[in-house]
């Protein structure tokens, strides 16, 4: 019997290099969702840690870190509402607790998290201010801190989780992507945090430099599941690493700016207020080149056809655990 | 053909505007049906397609007869260059899809085409149900899956679920739109717009037990007339771990009608993603314990 191939040309495998998935429709305003949420969740997790763990000076840090925690949370509603392709009915969402959706869950987990998160700044703006708001004396301050870093711990990771629960390869391929983002957002918020103490004149030193060691252990983590989730991902990870568009903001952006320039700058640049500011805004600079590179490449992953064979190509396996 | 909206909801008077607060009140009620809980139809013996590719003519009365009952806009042709399908995928408003593949060997001696009409797979267990957030993806009483129209306000998640590629938002009413295996025409007994036109029966529809029984019976006969390549995509459990209700009669690879080999069900990924997130929690909260609680 003669070969056959699928065109006349060739024995490309596929349908006329017609796509098989749909791309997604999600725009800027997921990827800056992406990283507001993470930083605020950030910001929380510090603020929390600080006022849980630290001393009366870390305590005083943890009030920037709740009003930032605030400031960045403020927009994503917004945001995912414009989102949406049918803004006015965003309601709808309530409806229903899906636990086998990250989106569901995912807005529940936002609402949780919004609560925790204004309550604590309400707090915080009492304490900066010099008198209390009226009710912040009744807010259980400790109770806050730890619920609500749950909620942040989720607010941090489940937007990964919620992209690898699709059919794009450079998304689903890999199940690092949730602990990336959640490493991602820690070390934006200990980045803002850091980057608002060094601003701050009047605040001393040490918080600041008990910031440095943690920045570094936690972009160490960042870059570890980043590299994880890029060897899992194999070859679907090409379109964010390859020399177009996408790989330069990839490599250069997320990878070169935002982890390993702050990472350098810690261990051997000089330790003063200045480079600190700035090795903070290049880790910030890196989340959201990170976020976004990864949701534009997604469209490019799911219009290729030779891709989504191979991905899937063989039966997932049955080890699911 | 003007571009009419598939949706309907909402309360409009003839000329498409809201008069008075009467009307005003009923289209807050109206707004406001999509939160009530209705009691749903007693389930029915679970329907769906066998699409007998080896029948298929490519005639298309499949994609017409479906944008006529649903009142689906047309689209500009898109021509490929490389093969007779101008209408090239499924999306928010084209929900059956003809396929035109030309395989020409390079002796040309023995040319043929594969055609076949692609569709919603109404799985099992279907990934946009399965992670639509608002609920408005649904399974009906004859265990097809559903999008609620009044409900959905695209978020875009099944879009980016759907291993096929069916589902997609519609840029011109911005919700979720795909093949309903004519839920309208099922409500009152008859069956779907495709099935009813196909001049061949390549689109068959009916009970999902009996048209497996008769797709096992049409393999067997076609393998004792020489077509051993001929085989079943989706009439079993394999994929997506429970079987589509809209199968498919192939006599090649997946891949060369444009079809995952082995499609993946994207909620397994869940588990795992969440665990590895909680192990890099528990890390990182090590982390700030440590760091803050130093002296």
């Amino acid at each position: 019997m003669e070969t056959r191939g699928s065109a006349v040309n060739g024995p490309e495998r596929g349908y006329y290099g017609l796509p098989v998935l749909k791309p997604p429709v999600w725009r800027w305003e997921i990827w800056s969702y992406f990283f507001l949420g993470g930083l605020s969740a950030g910001t929380f997790l510090v603020a929390s840690l600080a006022r849980l763990f630290g001393d009366e000076d870390d305590r005083r840090a943890s009030q920037v870190g709740y009003l930032l925690s605030f400031a960045a949370i403020l927009p994503c509603p917004l945001l995912l509402i414009k989102d949406l392709g049918r803004p006015s009915r965003f309601l709808n969402m309530l409806r229903i607790v899906k636990p086998s959706s990250p989106m569901s869950m995912g807005i529940w987990g936002l609402i949780a998290f919004s609560v925790c998160s204004v309550l604590s700044a309400w707090r915080a703006l009492g304490t900066v201010i010099g008198h209390p708001l009226p009710l912040s004396r009744a807010l259980p301050e400790r109770l806050l801190a730890l619920v609500g870093s749950a909620a942040a711990l989720f607010i941090g990771g489940y937007t990964g989780v919620l992209l690898s629960v699709t059919s794009v390869p450079l998304w689903s391929r890999s199940v690092l992507l949730g602990p990336t983002f959640l490493a991602a957002a820690f070390s934006s918020g200990l980045a803002a945090l850091g980057l608002a103490l060094a601003l701050c004149r009047g605040v001393p030193n040490r918080t600041l430099a008990k910031l440095r060691p943690m920045e570094v252990a936690a972009l160490a983590v960042e870059g570890a599941m980043l590299a994880g989730f890029a060897r899992q991902s194999d070859r679907a990870v090409r379109p964010v690493v390859s020399s177009d568009e996408h790989g330069r903001g990839f490599l250069l952006g997320a990878v070169g700016v935002g982890i390993i320039l702050p990472l350098l700058a810690h261990l051997v640049g000089p330790h003063h207020r200045r480079s600190a500011a700035l090795s903070s805004v290049c880790a910030l600079v890196g989340g959201v080149l990170l976020r976004r590179v990864l949701i534009e490449g997604g469209r490019a992953s799911a219009e290729d056809p030779q891709v989504t064979f191979w991905h899937t190509d063989r039966p997932p396996e049955k080890s699911q655990w | 053909m003007s571009e009419r909206r598939v949706s309907n909801a909402g309360v409009r008077t003839t000329d498409g505007t809201l008069h008075g607060s009467w009307h005003r009140l009923r289209a807050a009620v109206a707004a406001l049906s999509s939160l009530r809980k209705f009691e749903p139809p007693a389930p029915r013996s679970a329907k769906g397609f066998f699409t007998d590719t080896t029948l298929c003519i490519g005639c298309k009365a499949c994609e017409v007869a479906c944008k006529e009952w649903n009142q689906l806009p047309s689209e500009p042709p898109r021509w490929t260059g490389t093969s007779y399908d101008n209408t090239g995928a499924l999306s928010a408003t084209t929900w059956r899809h003809v396929l035109f593949v030309e395989q020409i060997p390079e002796s040309r001696q023995t040319p043929r085409w594969l055609l076949m009409s692609d569709v919603c797979k109404h799985c099992a267990n279907a990934p946009c149900q399965e992670v639509c957030p608002t609920g408005a993806i649904i399974r009906t009483e004859f265990d097809s899956v559903y999008v609620q129209d009044d409900v959905c306000n695209g978020c875009g998640y099944c879009v980016v679920a759907c291993p096929f590629g069916v589902i997609d938002r519609s840029p011109f009413d911005g919700g979720a739109h795909k093949c309903t295996l004519c839920y309208d025409r099922l409500k009152v007994g008859d069956e779907p717009a495709c099935a009813r036109v196909c001049p061949t029966r390549s689109i068959q529809f009916g009970d999902l037990a009996e048209l497996r029984a008769r797709a096992e019976q049409r393999i067997a006969e076609l393998h004792a007339r020489g077509e051993t390549s001929a085989y079943l995509y989706g009439a079993d459990e394999r994929v997506l771990e429970g079987g589509l209700h809209a199968f498919f009669l192939l006599v090649d690879r997946p891949d060369v009608y444009n079809l995952p080999a082995h499609p993946r069900r994207p909620v397994r990924n869940a588990r795992r993603g969440y665990l590895m997130t909680a192990f890099t929690a528990a890390v990182l909260m090590v982390i700030g314990m440590l760091g803050f609680a130093r002296r």
